[in-house]
């Protein structure tokens, strides 16, 4: 018994996680797949009917499908935009050998590790919209008072800066490391023949660094597009869907108004969404890299 | 020389303001939330904030724990959060064991695909699958879930750790005899302990924050931490020093994790992100 298992080992020793990621992954990314091709809705209690392509045509004509996408997109560009350019700047910053660097790291690394609904909750208090702390500052330092995520107009922005402030941690410290593996020969040439640090920065670590930035980058837009927890605590969509993503909307279908096959369309949008710009990206990395 | 030494002083003076401002963007909001959550509901609106020298109020604290079961909450996300670790574990390592060493590499881009998924997607079939077996609100349909997000995190993270043991220790106990399952138990498990420790406390955290899953799938029975939050906002009242109490209670161990081992966290979070 016990040789035949060590002879078979390979297999043994991946069946159990595999036939859990099977049932738990794989069939109900099937059964997502048909729900979205039927007319489910669980407040009708008629049983679901296989209805084609009628959701997919259903959602692409809508005003709200296309209203969620926007935003979602506009949401996504600005908390990466910022995430990396802060990020990889942090990450030059303190990579190098100075007194205190361990508390400073783990300070940077705080906020990752906290839940995002705690930090939604923590920046509601900040952007009280009456007597929070970020009006105070705003107007002391002669900033106009804004609505934050109480108004349509500055809602994506204020969930888009926290989202900065949680996730910009995992983006430094990528970088760190991928500032650690690059030769060191490569700035001693550059200092010594006479470039300044932004020279350096510019023609030296960031074009080396290109091919960390993209991995970190799509791994960023990956769980950005997706998210849910911060959204979903700090505004639940609102006001007046003004911060509706597409996995808020999904939601909102699916137990708002129980109708299933709708939302499991929505997702799969979603799935398709994320699944072809991540497969450009890598495209374009491979491209940019060689060159 | 002079000139230089100046120089180098006012960059070393500049670089630390700039260090010293980054870090009060991080602590501030944290100090900030600490204190209000000991204030009474007036004093949280006294703008500009009193930071220090108020009188502390311990009834939020006392609020939460004796009227609201914050007790229950914390041994909910307690219970999910070690035993979806403590399965993810023993599903996970052997199999990272043995992807690597077989160079199944197309594994690890299912992995990757799987991580492209909204978890939403698995989460709407979950729901209907765990309400016709009857397990919403038990913890066995709160481990699964999380599960799912563990065990491709600890077979990532764990094939990576493995691949830095050099597999000659496995042919050399092979060729000795030993099996397999032995050669994994007390040769490879024991090396790569560092690792362990990584997964366990990502995994572990992952299944404390964990907001999404515990919305649709927990109960009155089983609520977990993150989930509670909410119930704190009401239309636009909100009791701010309950809720940001409460808040604190969610935080406080990722606090703890990370202040004593940052550096196990660093090396997972860079084993996962370089290989992407």
């Amino acid at each position: 018994m016990n040789d035949w298992i060590s002879d078979h080992y390979k297999w043994v020793f991946v069946a159990p996680a595999l036939i859990f990621m099977v049932l738990m992954i794989v069939v109900p990314i099937v059964m997502t797949l048909a729900f979205s091709l039927t007319d489910w809705n669980l407040l009708t209690g008629r049983a679901p009917s296989f209805n084609g392509l009628a959701n997919y045509i259903e959602i692409l004509k809508s005003p709200d499908f296309w209203h969620s996408f926007g935003i979602t997109f506009y949401y996504t560009f600005l908390a990466i935009a910022m995430e990396l350019v802060a990020g990889v700047l942090l990450a030059v910053l303190i990579n190098k050998d100075f007194r205190g660097k361990g508390v400073v790291k783990t300070i940077i690394l705080l906020p990752y590790m906290m839940a995002p609904v705690a930090v939604g909750m923590m920046w509601m208090l900040f952007y009280e919209p009456t007597s929070g702390f970020m009006n105070w500052l705003f107007t002391t330092i002669g900033l106009p008072r804004s609505g934050f995520t109480s108004a349509r107009g500055s809602v994506i922005p204020s969930l888009a800066f926290v989202e900065f402030w949680q996730m910009t941690p995992m983006v430094v410290i990528v970088c760190m490391a991928g500032l650690a593996a690059l030769p060191e020969d490569c700035m001693e040439a550059a200092v010594v023949d006479g470039a300044t640090p932004i020279q350096t920065f510019f023609r030296v670590k960031l074009p080396m660094l290109l091919p960390t930035i993209f991995s970190i980058g799509l791994l960023r837009f990956v769980d950005v597009f997706k998210s849910f927890d911060l959204i979903y605590a700090m505004t639940k969509g609102g006001p007046a869907n003004a911060s509706r993503t597409l996995n808020i909307y999904a939601y909102e279908e699916a137990f708002s108004y129980y109708k299933f096959g709708l939302s499991s369309s929505i997702l799969t949008v979603v799935f398709i969404i994320v699944l072809a710009i991540s497969f450009a990206t890598m495209k374009l990395k491979n491209k940019v890299v060689e060159v | 020389m002079e000139a230089y030494k100046a120089k180098k002083t006012i960059g070393k003076i500049i670089f630390y303001i700039a260090v010293a401002a980054i870090c009060l963007v991080i602590i501030f909001p944290l100090y900030f939330v600490f204190i209000s959550s000991f204030k009474n509901m007036a004093d949280v609106y006294v703008m500009p904030p009193k930071l220090i020298g108020f009188k502390p109020v311990f009834a939020h604290y006392e609020y939460i724990f004796k009227t609201q079961n914050y007790g229950t909450y914390i041994v909910n996300s307690a219970v999910v959060g070690i035993f979806s670790t403590l399965f993810a574990l023993v599903l996970g390592l052997p199999a990272a064991y043995a992807i690597n060493r077989n160079g199944m590499k197309n594994s690890l881009l299912g992995i990757l695909v799987a991580r492209l998924l909204p978890p939403m997607s698995f989460l709407l079939p979950f729901y209907f699958i765990f309400s016709e077996l009857g397990m919403v609100d038990t913890y066995g349909a709160l481990i699964l879930s999380h599960m799912v997000l563990s065990v491709p995190l600890i077979v990532w993270l764990m094939e990576g750790f493995i691949a830095g043991i050099p597999r000659e220790l496995d042919e050399a106990a092979t060729i000795d005899g030993c099996t397999r399952q032995r050669c994994f138990g007390s040769i490879i498990l024991p090396m790569c302990k560092s690792g362990m420790a990584t997964s366990t406390i990502l995994s572990f955290l992952g299944s404390w924050n964990n907001f999404q899953f515990a919305l649709i799938l927990s109960g009155p029975r089983t609520r977990t931490l993150p989930v509670t939050l909410q119930y704190f906002v009401s239309g636009a009242d909100i009791r701010w020093g309950r809720m940001l109490a409460a808040t604190i209670v969610v935080i406080i161990p990722a606090i703890v994790v990370t202040l004593l081992l940052q550096k196990n966290i660093v090396s997972g979070m860079t084993a996962g992100a370089v290989k992407g």
